[in-house]
C-alpha cells in the first residue's frame, strides 16, 4: 500500500477558472462558519439580558454604528446562508442541477439576499 | 437473478445502517431552519430597534419561548452538523481531528442547553416582571 504522501493528488483549486457556482460554494461554507460565531454571539446576548446593566451596555454597543455594522454582517450571512441553503435542498430534489440553471438560481440568491438585507435594515436606519 | 451484493463489495465502504444519518439530519434541520431563522431575524430586528423594555417583553409570550427554543435546537443541531464536516475536510491530524470534533460536539451540547435554559429563565422573570 502506498502511503498517503505520495498518492496523486486531483487538480487543486488554482487552476480553475473563477465562476459564479465555485464562488456560491465556497461562500455557503465561509458563511456558515460565520454563522455558526454568529449562534456563540447569540448565547452572548442571551447570558447579557440576565443582568439588565450588562444588557443595556449592549443594547447601547449595537445602536452605535460598529455595533450594526457586526448585526448587519450576521444578517447578510444568515440570508445568504438561507437563500442558498434552499437552492441546496431544490438540488437534493434533483431539480435545476444542470449549468444554466444553477447559474441563474445563484443569481436569484445574490438578489433575494441583498432584497432580505435591505428590508430588514432600511427601516432601522430611517 | 441474485440481487445481494457480495459481501467483498461491501466491506470497508462504511455503515449500510447509519451511513446516510448525518445527510438526512442536515436536511432536516435546514428545512426547520427556513422558517424559524426568518422569524428570528425579524424579531431580533425588531426588539433592537424598539428599545431595552421591549426586548424584555419579547419573553413574555410563551409562543416566541417555544420558537426561539426550537431555532435553538434547530440551529445547533445544524451547526454541529456543519462545522463536523469542515472540521473533518482541513483538519489533517488525527489527533488535532478528534479532539476538534469532540470539542465540537459537546459545545454545540453546552451552548445550546445554556441557551435554552436562559430563554426559559428570561420568560419566568419577565412574566413576573410585566404582570
Amino acid at each position: 500500500m502506498r502511503s498517503p504522501n505520495d498518492r496523486p493528488l486531483s487538480p487543486h483549486l488554482g487552476i480553475y477558472r473563477w465562476q459564479w457556482t465555485m464562488l456560491f460554494s465556497i461562500m455557503h461554507r465561509v458563511s456558515g462558519v460565520a454563522l455558526s460565531v454568529g449562534a456563540v454571539y447569540l448565547v452572548v446576548w442571551l447570558g447579557t439580558l440576565q443582568f439588565p446593566y450588562v444588557y443595556s451596555t449592549f443594547f447601547y454597543v449595537h445602536s452605535g454604528i460598529l455595533g450594526k455594522l457586526i448585526l448587519i454582517g450576521f444578517t447578510t450571512a444568515t440570508f445568504f446562508h438561507l437563500f442558498n441553503g434552499i437552492r441546496h435542498l431544490i438540488w437534493d430534489t434533483g431539480a435545476w442541477l444542470d449549468l444554466p440553471q444553477a447559474e441563474r438560481s445563484a443569481y436569484f440568491v445574490l438578489g433575494a439576499t441583498l432584497i432580505a438585507v435591505l428590508l430588514v435594515w432600511v427601516p432601522l436606519f430611517v | 437473478m441474485n440481487y445481494r451484493s457480495q459481501l467483498h463489495h461491501a466491506r470497508g465502504k462504511g455503515s449500510g445502517k447509519s451511513g446516510t444519518h448525518h445527510w438526512w439530519m442536515q436536511r432536516l434541520t435546514a428545512l426547520a431552519l427556513v422558517p424559524l431563522s426568518i422569524w428570528m431575524v425579524v424579531a431580533m430586528a425588531g426588539v433592537m430597534s424598539e428599545g431595552i423594555y421591549e426586548t424584555y417583553f419579547w419573553f413574555v409570550s410563551p409562543l416566541n419561548v417555544a420558537g426561539a427554543i426550537m431555532f435553538i435546537i434547530a440551529l445547533f443541531y445544524h451547526l454541529q452538523l456543519g462545522m463536523q464536516v469542515v472540521v473533518e475536510d482541513y483538519v489533517h491530524h488525527p489527533k488535532v481531528k478528534m479532539f476538534g470534533l469532540i470539542k465540537l460536539k459537546l459545545g454545540t451540547w453546552f451552548l445550546a442547553i445554556i441557551a435554552i435554559v436562559m430563554v426559559i429563565r428570561l420568560h419566568f422573570v419577565t412574566e413576573k416582571l410585566f404582570s
